[in-house]
């Protein structure tokens, strides 16, 4: 029955969506299109005035294929419409809603966010395999074989952004707006994900730290495998990290929830 | 209005400084939250800049301290936006679904202005005192100034901010005219991230366009340039001639368009 109604809600989220298709691609088309040239063309400045176009070991093509595919990873893993609402629901009183109906509201918001990025997801790894063609001298199964490794780290990376997100928006429940702490993680992000270089560039001792983090698993790790910049062979590792971050974050989501709820009131009709 | 327009306007911003301050105060955690945004936004970009540098000596002719007050820069003139025009900017469909542009019609003081400067971003305030000094610890690493950069400094400053403000009325202009506009709103924020890197990393067709067709490169490269004394005379004159003749064309365009505003039944 559970089971039910919440495929019943992904396919609601599923058409939703779909109804904001045209605005997904003109702003999000536009904005990963000039994003992506912004990076190139820094990334072709920082690589033109040196002698052995190789910077910590990364030569010049792997590194612009890293940037399209940290880019497009993290447009993916961050997108986070379905979470920032639910802050909505708890200021105006209207989660009143989801304590009357037979589902959880955690379980109703994932599927609904499951749904929201599932539609972009074919995109993302359709033009990641078309730049791995381009770059990288790999035949089809190989770029086919890269986006598989990279896929789990992806669906992780969108799990840890959604329970990051869910998290804030419980906040809520004690503080009146929320918005600025959501915008306040998007553009943390932009670096502690690895979008605007990889995180192996960083001193040693901030790389170390960020390898303990989950933000990693937004960016780095996915368009690390997908670029060639992490091996396969770390994938079991990164794959436990991610998980247990994902635990660890569910288990904090549920605490901020369970107290939250004790708070909430909604009056009127 | 009666006496020095000037004076007149300078009087109106401070009375809504006054009353954004007196509703900020209301939520002060939400002003400090607010604040600590763009702090972050600076700390991205002074991160990602100063990692780079950590592996290489310049970028396109820039060096690190360079870089530095480049982004000090962009900050400033990033923080006098987001302070003065960046928060009406995005009530723009808001105003036009709502009706609520009828209030600034009706008003006997530019409808321009009012659109753009009706709420102060009290926040913004405590950026600018963020960027302000990281542009002096950067002056403070970078080579000596010579005395006509640091008096020509501010002029471009100003034009760099002409420049965001007329980029934003255009696409204001844009939103009246096509009622859901969110979308149209993005293509500033969008275009911006191509002044948000100094225009020498750029080819030197997307250069030509962003110094003279998108001056985005006016906002804060040129500016910069001009204070470290590194750019030819035809930088001077884009950055001196471009940002004023935009936003007389941007705010002609705006007043345009509200011809096609058609009040709270629209």
């Amino acid at each position: 029955m559970a089971v039910r109604a919440y495929m019943a809600i992904f396919r609601v989220g599923i058409s939703a969506a779909l109804m904001y298709r045209a605005n997904f691609l003109f702003t999000a088309g536009l904005t990963l299109l000039v994003g992506i040239g912004v990076q190139s063309f820094l990334w072709t400045a920082v690589y033109s005035g040196q002698s052995s176009r190789s910077i910590a070991g990364i030569p010049f093509e792997q590194m612009l294929l890293y940037v399209v595919c940290a880019t497009l990873s993290l447009s993916l893993t961050r997108s986070g419409r379905i979470e920032r609402m639910v802050a909505e629901e708890i200021r105006l009183g209207e989660l009143s809603r989801y304590l009357l109906k037979p589902v959880g509201h955690a379980g109703y918001a994932i599927a609904m966010a499951a749904a929201e990025r599932i539609v972009t997801l074919p995109v993302v790894l359709g033009l990641a395999a078309v730049a791995i063609s381009i770059v990288l001298p790999v035949q089809l199964r190989e770029v086919v074989e890269m986006l598989l490794a990279a896929l789990p780290l992806l669906l992780l990376g969108m799990l840890v952004n959604f329970l990051l997100g869910l998290g804030i928006s419980y906040l809520a429940f004690w503080m009146d707006e929320v918005w600025t702490l959501h915008v306040v993680k998007d553009i943390s992000l932009w670096f502690l994900s690895g979008q605007l270089l990889p995180l192996s560039l960083l001193p040693s001792a901030a790389a170390q730290v960020s390898a303990l983090l989950p933000f990693q698993h937004l960016a780095y790790t996915p368009a690390g495998i997908m670029a060639g910049l992490i091996p396969v062979s770390a994938l079991p590792g990164l794959l436990v990290h991610a998980l247990l971050w994902c635990g660890i974050l569910s288990c904090a989501v549920a605490l901020l929830w369970r107290a939250g709820i004790h708070r909430y009131g909604a009056y009127g009709g | 209005m009666e006496g020095n327009p000037v004076l007149f306007y300078a009087r109106l911003w401070g009375v809504l400084f006054s009353q954004a301050l007196s509703r900020e105060m209301e939520y002060r955690l939400h002003l400090w939250l607010k604040f600590l945004i763009d702090v972050v936004w600076y700390g991205v970009q002074l991160g990602l800049f100063g990692v780079l540098y950590l592996h290489v000596p310049q970028i396109a002719g820039w060096s690190r301290e360079e870089m530095f007050v480049f982004l000090g820069t962009l900050f400033v003139v990033d923080a006098f936006n987001m302070l003065l025009f960046s928060t009406n900017f995005w009530r723009i469909p808001q105003y036009v679904l709502t009706g609520e542009l009828d209030f600034f019609l009706v008003k006997p003081a530019s409808t321009f202005w009012l659109v753009f400067l009706r709420y102060p971003n009290v926040a913004s305030l405590l950026n600018l005192l963020v960027a302000l000094a990281v542009l002096g610890y950067a002056l403070a690493q970078a080579p000596p100034l010579r005395w006509e950069a640091v008096v020509a400094y501010p002029v471009f400053l100003l034009n760099g901010l002409a420049c965001m403000l007329a980029f934003q009325a255009a696409i204001g202009a844009i939103a009246v005219r096509i009622l859901a506009a969110e979308g149209i709103q993005q293509t500033f924020h969008i275009l911006y991230q191509f002044g948000m890197k100094p225009d020498s990393i750029y080819t030197p067709l997307v250069r030509r366009l962003l110094l003279y067709v998108f001056p985005m490169g006016l906002v804060a490269s040129v500016p910069a340039q001009v204070l470290l004394g590194r750019a030819p005379w035809e930088l001077w004159v884009a950055g001196l001639a471009i940002p004023p003749l935009l936003l007389f064309a941007s705010i002609r365009f705006f007043s345009a368009s509200l011809r096609w505003y058609q009040g709270a039944s629209a």
